[in-house]
């Protein structure tokens, strides 16, 4: 969180009420986004979103084969750690690393906990109430600028719709109860109705009527009075939302506030799908990848 | 020339005397009259029992959450009775935590008093199997004195009001033509780790709560503060903070004294034992009245 | 100190069509009925002021200890501390912490969330150095229990004498199906696709807090945002009688002694 002189703040606000931003974008732009996948070899599935060449944020899967919930015991696990590095931020060092990292992760265990990726969930399932695979989520922050619950739901999305499961065999038992499974380390599927997957869109009030603006940089955001994030799912449903700051919004002002995430949260599905689409047909057809930026 | 306000604050002890010399308290009571004691009972729906109590302003909940599960080895043939009270930060403003020592003693006691009176046994649907566990959890919303007492009749009153529904054991194969009906079924948690490999159990858990607890011979309190050669009955925060001498009847329903605890250097004559004896035996009728008013 | 009954039922008047598909719910309430509602202040001895609410099975009580010296750092505003519990027999599994413990993930989650909604109308820089204890404990919840908490503590807040630009009150909207419900019961809650929480400041017609749990159709979102709405400034409605009523009654009070 940046401190911001007053004159600062109504440098910002005064410009928001003309919709310009001090980097020229207009309100519900967002930043260039650089996405990568698969930069971890250790990973099953793996990526990293920059916005804006200053948000960082590195997503690693690790699936491991577990016992399902009582409560649904058809469905899979998706469970995620965020951690903010205190490398990243002074921010980030103690108390507020910890509280901000905590946030994250409700805020994605939302969004993943919903109706919506249900289906993704039941695509988990090995043996109905006896295995399933869990998939280890962990995100780390390297460097806030602003947007972080995004790129960090955009980079979940990423790295699951590349991640690779080893192939499952299922053994019958004598007695119903007696399956058993075996993992084959040779050959790995990709994972089903990963498209399901929503991400978060936030937008933030300055505190006037009817304006606000798409992907804060970190100067905005510690001035805006109110945000909204809410999670949108390919189907332009909302899947989760919580609000923060203490401003207060006005109801044709959140109306509209909605409306503009969904649309604008489609359009960011849309094209990550269509820039992710040559990944995954590497994927597919086994191509080698060649890694490219942080890790090259 | 000092406020009365500013004189209390002070020096509350002097401020105390000065009443009590007179024989009567800063609240208005005479030494041996009672606060006014309010009891709700059954009122919370997702408890299977429970008390409200408000004694003047001492405000204590007391509720019971009831929970299936695997008896432990030692005693496959008994349910188990877990007792616990918390302080809220409504009472002091303080975080949690904070005054967690007196929430442990005030536990303690409790315990003491009210696990050998329930019978363990009669919490089994079958040994080895399948027990009740029932939690009892006392809060202290309020405080304005006498927790002992409050916390002690909020038990009770909530384990007397305890209907736990009926269990019956089933096979596997039966549990899921039961599951349309009436009757709501429910998996029992199967805990893999014990011996006998990993069946799991079924059970059929009624939806309407009939059976009360067997709850006969019960414990009531009745405190004392000592002070200036009197005993104040039922003392509100203000006369707890100054007098360190407490004394606490321990009493059986019909008004027989079961035992006796006193804390603190204040010597308690027989005289003064006399009346508070008589006086113990008064309120537990008071205490009774309302019981059975309230079930 | 004053005990007042409202009831028995509090209606809202909504564009009904909309959403109209079953008549009655299965208490008997129409979709856009709240149930009835029992507020009271002040009948907390140790706290500056308190507030209690029960609205169906949802029991309440919140208490206002400050504004008091700081013992912590020296702050230009106030600050203000919230502690939101719930009971170990409240019938929400999980979200009570264990006994003793430090407070479950949810009950840091609204606890931060109510803090939000109380700062947003709390004149925080007039109480300098000093901080204001909130704590909140639901006794039983029996569907909507946050937003109910919500209501509680701005009720024990406007009964401490803490300064405040307006009041708010929380409510609850669940999804089912197509079909919006007002107030869910603990069951509605259970079987919604999705729920809509909003705090609502009246006075300056604000929602101060947003929370949305499972999947909810846009225009099914922004439609029960302004049900919420529509039902928080009822329930503020509501909480400024039960104000004033006390403040009359203090007055007079007042009035007699010094006579």
């Amino acid at each position: 969180m940046q401190f911001l002189s007053d004159a600062e703040c109504e440098y910002i606000r005064n410009g928001a009420k003309d919709g310009i931003r001090s980097d020229g974008r207009a309100m519900l732009d967002i930043r260039p986004v650089t996405l990568e996948t698969t930069v971890l070899p250790t990973a099953s599935g793996s990526a990293r979103v920059r916005i804006g060449k200053v948000t960082d944020i590195l997503v690693g899967i690790k699936p491991e084969v577990a016992e399902p919930s009582q409560d649904f015991p058809d469905e899979g696990i998706i469970s995620f750690t965020v951690e903010c590095s205190s490398l990243a931020s002074p921010d980030f060092v103690g108390r507020g690393g910890a509280d901000l990292s905590a946030e994250l992760g409700q805020l994605l265990t939302r969004l993943y906990t919903s109706p919506v990726t249900r289906e993704l969930r039941r695509s988990l399932s090995i043996i109905k109430g006896k295995k399933c695979w869990i998939l280890h989520i962990d995100a780390l922050v390297l460097d806030s600028g602003g947007n972080l619950f995004g790129a960090l739901s955009l980079a979940v999305r990423a790295a699951l719709r590349v991640v690779i499961l080893p192939r499952v065999i299922v053994i019958p038992g004598e007695a119903d109860d007696d399956d058993e499974i075996e993992v084959d380390e040779e050959e790995f599927k990709m994972l089903e109705r990963s498209r399901d997957a929503p991400i978060a869109v936030t937008l933030a009030s300055q505190g006037d009527r009817g304006i606000y603006m798409a992907d804060c940089t970190s100067e905005e955001e510690s001035c805006a009075t109110a945000s909204i994030t809410m999670g949108v799912s390919p189907l332009g449903k909302s899947c989760g939302a919580v609000s923060a700051g203490t401003g207060g919004i006005d109801l044709d002002t959140l109306s509209s506030m909605l409306k503009d995430a969904a649309q604008l949260g489609l359009e960011i599905l849309d094209a990550t799908d269509r820039f992710l689409k040559t990944d995954i047909d590497n994927r597919m057809s086994g191509a080698p990848i060649v890694p490219i930026g942080f890790f090259s | 020339m000092i406020s009365e306000d500013v004189y209390r604050k002070v020096h509350p002890k002097e401020y105390l005397k000065r009443f009590i010399d007179k024989d009567v308290r800063p609240d208005g009571r005479a030494v041996s009259t009672a606060r006014y004691l309010r009891l709700t009972i059954g009122s919370i729906n997702t408890a299977v029992g429970s008390a409200l109590v408000r004694l003047g302003n001492t405000t204590v909940l007391a509720g019971v959450n009831a929970t299936l599960i695997r008896p432990n080895n030692a005693n496959p043939d008994k349910g188990i009775v877990e007792v616990s009270v918390e302080l809220l930060p409504t009472a002091s403003g303080e975080s949690r935590n904070v005054r967690g020592e007196e929430a442990v003693v005030l536990a303690e006691f409790l315990r003491t008093l009210i696990i050998p009176h329930i019978d363990v046994s009669t919490l089994c649907v079958e040994a080895d199997k399948l027990v009740w566990c029932l939690s009892l959890t006392v809060y202290c919303i309020d405080h304005d004195g006498n927790l002992e007492d409050s916390v002690v009749l909020a038990a009770v009153a909530a384990l007397r009001n305890v209907r736990l529904p009926t269990v019956r054991m089933v096979d596997g194969d039966e549990g899921g033509d039961i599951e349309n009906g009436i009757e709501n079924t429910r998996m029992i948690d199967a805990d893999n780790e014990a011996e006998e490999g990993n069946e799991s159990i079924m059970a059929v858990v009624s939806s309407k709560r009939t059976e009360s607890l067997e709850l006969d011979n019960f414990p009531l309190t009745v405190s004392f503060q000592l002070f200036c050669e009197k005993a104040l009955i039922d003392p509100s925060a203000e006369e707890e903070v100054v007098c360190v001498s407490r004394v606490t009847f321990i009493m059986k329903p019909t008004g027989d004294m079961r035992g006796i605890l006193k804390e603190g250097g204040h010597i308690l004559s027989p005289k003064l034992y006399n009346s508070c004896l008589a006086q113990s035996k008064e309120r537990v009728k008071e205490y009774m009245k309302k019981l059975q008013a309230g079930s | 100190m004053g005990a007042i009954t409202y009831g028995p039922l509090v209606r809202i008047d909504g564009e009904g069509a909309k959403t109209k598909e079953r008549d009655v719910r299965e208490d008997g309430r129409r979709w856009d009925e709240l149930r009835p509602i029992y507020m009271r202040v002040g009948m907390l001895s140790t706290a500056t002021g308190s507030g209690y609410f029960e609205g169906g099975g949802t029991k309440i009580f919140c208490a206002v200890h400050g504004p008091r010296p700081s013992a912590s750092n020296y702050t230009i505003d106030g600050t203000m501390h919230c502690d939101v519990r719930w009971a170990q027999f409240s019938g929400r599994e999980g979200a009570a912490g264990r006994q003793g413990d430090s407070m479950s993930e949810e009950e840091r989650e609204l606890s931060s969330s109510l803090q939000r909604t109380l700062a947003s109308a709390v004149r925080l820089e007039n109480y300098p150095k000093c901080r204001i204890d909130v704590s909140a404990f639901v006794l039983e919840d029996g569907g909507g229990g946050f937003a109910a908490v919500t209501t509680a503590a701005s009720l024990a807040l406007a009964d401490a004498g803490v300064e405040m630009t307006d009041i708010m009150a929380g409510s609850t909207v669940a999804v089912i199906g197509k079909q919006l419900v007002v107030d869910p019961s603990a069951r509605e809650e259970a079987i919604a696709d999705g729920t809509v929480r909003v705090g609502f400041a009246s006075q300056r017609a604000k929602v101060t807090d947003l929370m949305q749990n499972g999947e909810v159709d846009l225009e099914q979102f922004r439609e029960a945002i302004k049900v919420c709405c529509t039902a928080s400034a009822q329930v503020c409605g509501l909480m400024k009688e039960c104000l004033v009523k006390k403040a009359k009654k203090w007055l007079k009070k007042r009035g007699r002694s010094e006579m």
